[in-house]
């Protein structure tokens, strides 16, 4: 497959302060891709750096084989950048945001007209043509602020955080947007720190944890690859750092983390019920509720960064 | 990259769409234009009006000066009829009024004027009035006086000529009195001071004989006098005996006479009773008896008329005597009176004797002074001389002065009254003419309001860009920052552009105020170079504020000193050395003054240019102020 973008050994510092530590990955030419991490991983440093707004300390990346420093000018023009929050004209009309965007990008007033029309039925907006962004509604808004990134026909598209602040149905209807303009050939890169919505959209992840890339891959590999079960204890009196500690040292225990509802261990092929149960009672713990899961992307983090989502 | 237009189409119709913005753009710089003319149109038309002015104490010239500050609408007269200064004073500190003006009685005092001074904008026009009317009235007195100075000058100059001429003749006149004080000193040389103290000695001697001889002559008189007083008493007793005597005389001669009648009577009865009883018979012894009788009678009678007649004489010799004692003693008395006043006049010429005897004791120091004046009569030639050469000296040199006088006095009355009242007169001509105040203030305005309109449409416009994270989405497509700050500052320039008409068109519909056709172009190319200018600095300042709000008020900050330092409001004359400095500076200054070459001065682009370099320079550093700045925040 052909790779749309290259990241090789890109490292980004703020002063002594490392965002980005010798990342380097590649995505294929029109899948999604999701960036995932909790918050201050080098999501958006890593944004930043290929939607060309800062420069990497070392290492390069390319975009369609352009590099992002070198030919910025050209990595804009074929890249589209939703930000996380709406950045549009709440003044102007639906149509003119996009004929305005439009011609930033040079693309001649005939052609945006017609593209406009593709994306705006595509996004359902087409019906909101001549109604002022501001007036818009929340949904819609989030579709123009995609739309207007779509407008000159971008080879990539980087979404950052976009589904933030979204209720569950608009959400749904964003990913239904996003795969609709994936499937049109547009490469999706994705940045969020939900895992149901990278699990969902992505055909390929990659997570992230204090400027270093944790784990990267397909979903269903990754969190196969993460364990066979995830069992979630709660008990009280809930001294669950110390039974942690004694659970840690037992073989069949992938990792263990501790969580808001109790105390979740991820479990290879084995299922050592017995052994875990003991080490809360040597505890003095009374065991309130045991649930049994299959791991997920989080799990997939804790698993490989050894550590809780936070 | 070439420019694109998109961000100047978008800016527009933003700002068209904007309401509020609208409205800040088209409609804000009319009510200002609107609000700034009608205010300053009342300066236009006649200043400061209606300021209340306390009025104490009084004199007739201070009545004069108060009806001529009563005659303009300048101010409405509040007669605090008081004589303590104080109370205008308080008057003022209460803002009763806004000044006060205390005239003393005493006309050499002066007058006392008690000024609002937190009331800056009027006071300096309140005092400037004050001083010109004192000085009008000064200048009306002083006109007056020397003017009658003048007069009287004239009258001076006029005199002098007969003055001249009459030093001149007191010249001539000492002349003669030396040439007669010589004469009149020969003359007494030939006095002979001698022979006349002679004289006057025999003349004292004889009139010392004759007082003498008159002396001795009243005493002669005194005594003939005593003996015609002695003869007089004589006289008179002579004349009392013989009125004596005569009286008795006549007592006799009386009873005789009365006797004789009495026997008369007895003889005519008789001789009746005769004739009636005896003219028949007469011989009868009775007739014959009375016949007897009456023969009797008539011869004793005959007889007693013999007997008295020696004392009828003798009664008439003592009457005759009577007569001439009292004659006598009339001219006894008369000769006394006579003497009395010889006597008297003796006295008087005695007493005149000796009044003659002092006069010629006095002719005796007369001429004894004569004496020592013809003695010292050389010296008086010789001073007589002398003060006849200096008086030849002093009048030649009066003579000389009252030409010089006269001279000088022709020079000055040839100079009016009016220059010497006013030697320095201002004749004030205003150069601008047929131009209103509001004229003058058009450049002010249109840069304050460009000032105001292009520092928040620029501050607003970046700001806005930024909190709605428009700008960083912008320059996430191929628009270079430098290009979209240029875009914008360009859709700016529209914005005032158009501005700068509206306030024209605003300026001549409703203040007639006419801009030069052949300035236009000029005009145009200030306001773009103007507005650039604070759309620069603008984006400069939307760079540092965090929101709207903050950039409204780092506008705010920086646009009110500059109002106060741009010299509309406060001349630089009355400002600090720095503040001038610093005025002078601003870009604010600088559009006031190109509009100012324009539009007042109507001078070509060499005029005006020397203000466009450094605004160009403003909106330069601003544009590239932000410029860094932004690309800072968003590139890293």
């Amino acid at each position: 497959m052909e790779q749309i973008i290259e990241v090789r050994s890109l490292s980004k510092s703020y002063g002594d302060f490392r965002a980005l530590f010798d990342v380097s990955l590649d995505i294929e030419k029109g899948t999604i891709f999701g960036l995932l991490g909790p918050n201050g991983a080098g999501k958006s440093t890593l944004i930043r750096v290929l939607s060309c707004q800062s420069r990497p300390t070392s290492g390069h990346a390319l975009i369609a084989g352009l590099d992002v420093v070198s030919q910025k000018k050209d990595v804009l023009s074929i890249i589209g950048v939703v930000p996380q929050e709406n950045s549009f004209y709440d003044d102007l009309t639906v149509n003119e945001n996009l004929t305005y965007f439009g011609s930033l990008y040079r693309v001649p007033d005939t052609e945006i007209k017609g593209r406009s029309r593709n994306i705006l039925s595509m996004l359902r907006l087409d019906e909101k043509t001549n109604s002022r962004g501001g007036t818009l509604s929340g949904g819609m808004k989030t579709r123009l602020n995609i739309a207007c990134a779509l407008v000159h026909k971008p080879r990539v598209l980087i979404l950052d955080e976009p589904s933030v602040g979204l209720d569950p149905v608009s959400r749904q209807a964003l990913w239904d947007t996003i795969r609709e303009v994936n499937r049109e050939g547009t490469t999706i890169l994705i940045t969020t720190h939900y895992m149901q919505e990278a699990d969902a959209l992505c055909d390929r992840i990659l997570i992230m944890n204090r400027g270093k890339i944790v784990v990267e891959g397909k979903p269903g590999e990754l969190k196969e690859a993460a364990g066979e079960k995830v069992l979630q204890i709660t008990s009280s009196p809930g001294n669950y750092g110390k039974i942690k500690s004694s659970l840690e040292p037992i073989k069949a225990i992938r990792s263990c983390s501790i969580s808001e509802t109790g105390l979740k261990i991820t479990l290879g092929e084995e299922l050592p019920v017995h052994e875990i149960f003991d080490v809360f009672e040597s505890h003095g713990e009374k065991i309130n509720s045991v649930e049994s899961s299959s791991p997920s992307l989080e799990d997939v983090f804790i698993h490989a960064a050894g550590e809780a989502w936070h | 990259m070439a420019l694109s237009f998109s961000v100047i189409k978008k800016d527009l119709k933003v700002y068209i769409r904007h309401r509020k913005t609208l409205m800040l753009i088209f409609i804000a710089p009319v009510l200002i234009m609107v609000l700034i003319g009608s205010v300053f149109s009342g300066a236009s038309e006649g200043g400061v009006r209606d300021v209340k002015l306390g009025v104490g104490g009084g004199s007739e010239q201070g009545k004069k000066i108060i009806e001529e500050l009563n005659s303009s609408r300048m101010f409405i007269i509040v007669d605090e009829n008081t004589t303590d200064p104080a109370v205008l004073e308080e008057g003022v500190r209460k803002g009763r009024y806004s000044a006060g003006i205390f005239i003393p009685e005493d006309e050499t005092q002066p007058l006392k004027l008690f000024l609002d001074n937190s009331r800056i904008q009027i006071a300096p026009v309140i005092s400037a009035a004050f001083i010109s009317t004192t000085e009008k009235m000064s200048y009306e007195l002083t006109f007056g006086f020397i003017s009658k100075l003048w007069k009287n000058l004239k009258q001076m100059e006029e005199e002098l000529k007969p003055l001249k001429e009459g030093v001149m003749m007191i010249n001539s006149s000492i002349v003669g009195l030396n040439s007669d004080t010589k004469k009149a000193l020969s003359s007494m040389d030939d006095i002979d001071v001698e022979s006349l103290n002679g004289s006057i000695s025999r003349m004292k001697n004889s009139l010392g004989q004759m007082r003498t001889d008159l002396l001795q002559s009243a005493e002669d008189i005194n005594a003939t006098r005593q003996e015609l007083r002695d003869l007089d008493g004589n006289v008179s007793s002579i004349q009392n005996d013989t009125a004596e005597l005569r009286d008795d005389l006549k007592l006799v001669v009386d009873n005789i006479d009365a006797a004789d009648a009495s026997m008369q009577d007895v003889q005519t009865e008789l001789h009746m009773t005769y004739n009636l009883t005896c003219s028949i018979d007469p011989s009868t012894r009775q007739c014959v008896s009375m016949a007897l009788a009456i023969r009797q009678l008539r011869d004793t009678r005959a007889l007693m008329l013999e007997r008295t007649g020696r004392i009828r004489a003798l009664h008439n010799n003592l009457v005759t005597i009577s007569q001439k004692s009292a004659e006598l003693h009339e001219k006894l008395e008369k000769t006394d009176i006579k003497l009395q006043k010889m006597q008297e006049s003796i006295s008087n010429y005695t007493s005149e004797l000796s009044n003659i005897n002092e006069n010629i004791t006095s002719m005796e120091s007369a001429i004894f002074s004569l004496k020592t004046v013809k003695n010292q009569s050389a010296v008086v030639s010789s001073n007589m001389e002398k003060l006849a050469a200096e008086m030849m000296n002093s009048s030649s040199a009066l003579t000389s002065d009252i030409d010089r006088t006269g001279l000088f006095i022709g020079e000055v009355i040839a100079r009016s009254p009016a220059v010497i009242a006013a030697p320095i007169k201002l004749d004030r001509e205003s150069v601008f003419k047929g131009r209103s105040y509001l004229d003058f203030l058009i450049p002010g305005i249109i840069s304050i309001v460009l000032m105001f309109i292009s520092f928040l449409l620029a501050s607003i416009t970046i700001v806005q860009e930024r909190s709605k994270k428009t700008l960083i989405r912008t320059l996430l497509t191929p628009l270079s920052l430098g290009m979209f700050l240029f875009e914008k500052t360009a859709a700016l320039i529209i914005i005032s552009f158009l501005q700068g008409i509206i306030l024209i068109v605003v300026a001549f519909v409703f203040y007639g105020i006419l801009i030069p056709t052949d300035q236009l172009a000029s005009l145009f190319l200030v306001i773009l170079v103007y507005a650039a200018a604070f759309i620069g600095i603008g984006m400069a300042l939307a760079t540092l504020a965090e929101s709207e709000n903050t950039a409204m008020l780092l506008t705010l900050v920086l646009s009110i000193p500059m109002l106060f330092l741009s010299g509309v409001f406060f001349p630089f004359e009355t400002m600090p050395e720095l503040m001038i400095l610093l005025g002078n500076a601003l870009p604010i200054t600088m559009g006031i003054r190109a509009l100012e070459t324009v539009l007042i001065y109507q001078k070509g682009f060499e005029a005006f240019y020397v203000y466009l370099i450094p605004l160009l320079a403003y909106g330069l550093a601003g544009m590239g102020t932000a410029y860094i700045l932004l690309r800072k925040e968003i590139v890293d």
